[in-house]
């Protein structure tokens, strides 16, 4: 890839990921009741072994819901959150005050996660003309430094596409990330697709 | 004339490339506010198509708010995928004309651009 | 005898400090039971060969790998969980690895079971463990992760541990002389400028300065010296 048509799908992925997470946020909005706010969305095009330097994951305990991605695109999402926000969104979500995740409210996260991956990647799906399946999401907690290495162990590649979008819902210590880990041999389906929408 | 400002430049293609297909011709864009605003108050458009997920150094409802002051009839239509209902009433009470998913095929976008220009 | 520690890590060195407790444990002992709750036992394991540690004296209790990697490769003498929650599920895997022959264990860490159980039942966990480990003469060590570990938690749960230990960061002693440099070019650079700060005046020339306030050169040398130390001392704590 020359380095405009690099900077381009760069560019390009980053709209992709923005669609998926606004929709991801539009539903995590409906569920709350609250404004979801995104930041600008990470691209990394890089090697596995390098990726922890861009998830820079807090070292702290997080929560994660987390489920391998397959089809004409493969790889791992995860929406991570430190331990309070986990503790904080599910308590949102089913007006409680739990101090820590008992059954219930793994339930709840593990519904929550799975809505969000899903509008997240039916989304990005919809929009690129791809099939994008996903596996149940399971719950998962780590610390925050692991996440590249819990990822990385879905992906068959040594380089991978990372997309990572951090979101919070303001006044309620709720945040987190909606990280995408692809493999770089999801790169002809994507540049494809994306072709496909400027034709 | 149709202003179409997102900072994205792969969106303003692919919105471009849509609008033409249907016989919508004459656009100006801009990838951020501040430009945004010079070229509305350089141009006049007839229509704006705006991303409210806007990077520095203005957001997208900050954007809408200033055309507004500049001209209180201006057509601006939200293009986002920001789709929380708080944040497209914000934007419609600021006096945006409609919201449009920035999504799937973008008929939907044609649809109203067609109503907006009647 | 058994020896049974809690030892509260501080987040930014968890990791060195966990391997360096694994590289003791396989010094002391033949075979030992790792409760690995925070990373995928491929990443574990990959860590604890770069330290050039015996694997195979390492029955391991996972459980993180199996919900994150469907295509996962068991290794032997390996307890795989599907989640972190359970502590009975847990206490069965650890008790079947004791059985087994595990000398000493190693739980990583306690702290992971705050998120899932409130702290009277992590307590009672602790307790029956703690007490089988003692029965059996095995030595073991918790680690907590520091920022996650509130007081009275602490306070709780210390009663049950021959010996509470809180580690403190290692220095970053690299950085020092990178440090040092930094500040010893940015002491000169200052004091090159005041010394030639006249000639920035109507009437002055810079090039070559024509006026300097100092007479001696050997100012440079010490209070580089002097600037740097200061520097250093600065931009460490910063």
């Amino acid at each position: 890839m020359n380095p405009l048509t690099y900077m381009r799908f760069k560019d390009a992925l980053k709209e992709i990921g923005n669609m998926g997470s606004g929709k991801a946020s539009a539903a995590l909005s409906r569920l709350t009741g609250k404004t979801v706010m995104l930041d600008a969305p990470n691209i990394h095009i890089t090697s596995l072994a390098r990726i922890t330097r861009y998830i820079s994951a807090p070292k702290k305990l997080i929560v994660g819901i987390f489920s391998p991605v397959d089809d004409h695109i493969s790889g791992a999402m995860i929406t991570a959150m430190p331990v309070e926000s986990a503790v904080n969104l599910s308590n949102l979500v089913s007006k409680k005050k739990n101090k820590v995740l008992k059954t219930k409210d793994k339930e709840t996260l593990l519904k929550i996660g799975q809505l969000l991956i899903k509008s997240y990647l039916q989304e990005m799906a919809h929009f690129l003309k791809l099939k994008v399946r996903h596996s149940r999401p399971k719950l998962i907690s780590a610390f925050g430094s692991s996440i590249p290495g819990l990822m990385a162990s879905n992906i068959k590649n040594k380089e991978v596409i990372l997309l990572k979008i951090r979101f919070n819902i303001p006044t309620t210590e709720i945040k987190g990330d909606f990280i995408l880990l692809l493999g770089t041999d999801n790169l002809d389906n994507l540049v494809s697709a994306i072709k496909d929408k400027l034709k | 004339m149709i202003l179409l400002i997102d900072d994205s430049g792969f969106a303003r293609a692919m919105i471009r490339k849509r609008l033409e297909a249907a016989g919508f011709q004459d656009f100006i864009e801009a990838d951020n506010g501040k430009k945004a605003l010079r070229l509305f108050k350089k141009h006049n458009p007839r229509l704006v198509l705006l991303d409210i997920v806007l990077g520095p150094p203005i957001t997208g409802l900050d954007t809408l708010r200033q055309i507004m002051e500049l001209d209180k009839d201006a057509k601006v239509m939200i293009v986002s995928v920001m789709e929380q209902k708080n944040i497209i009433a914000r934007a419609k009470k600021l006096g945006a004309v409609c919201f449009v998913p920035k999504s799937g095929d973008l008929n939907d976008l044609i649809k109203a651009v067609k109503v907006a220009l009647r | 005898m058994s020896q049974i520690s809690l030892v509260v890590i501080p987040n930014k060195d968890y990791m060195n400090k966990v391997i360096r407790i694994s590289r003791q444990y396989a010094a002391a002992y033949s075979s030992i039971c790792y409760v690995n709750m925070n990373r995928t036992l491929d990443s574990l394991t990959t860590k604890l060969q770069y330290a050039n540690i015996d694997l195979q004296k390492f029955m391991f209790v996972d459980t993180i790998t199996r919900p994150t990697n469907p295509h996962f490769v068991e290794l032997p003498n390996s307890i795989y969980l599907d989640d972190a929650s359970s502590l009975t599920h847990l206490s069965a895997a650890i008790n079947k690895t004791l059985s087994q022959g595990a000398k000493a264990l190693i739980f990583d860490s306690i702290s992971t079971l705050f998120i899932y159980n409130e702290i009277r039942h992590v307590s009672v966990f602790a307790q029956n463990l703690i007490g089988s480990l003692r029965k059996s003469g095995k030595s073991a060590i918790f680690t907590m992760i520091e920022d996650e570990t509130k007081q009275d938690v602490l306070t709780g749960l210390s009663r049950y541990f021959d010996k509470v230990i809180q580690l403190k960061p290692t220095p970053n002693l690299a950085a020092i002389p990178v440090f040092f440099i930094i500040s010893y070019l940015a002491a000169i650079l200052a004091l090159y400028f005041f010394d030639i700060h006249w000639n920035f005046y109507p009437g002055g020339q810079l090039f070559p300065p024509e006026k300097h306030v100092f007479e001696d050169r050997s100012i440079y040398l010490w209070g580089g010296a002097i600037g740097a130390f200061i520097g250093t001392i600065f931009l460490k704590i910063i």
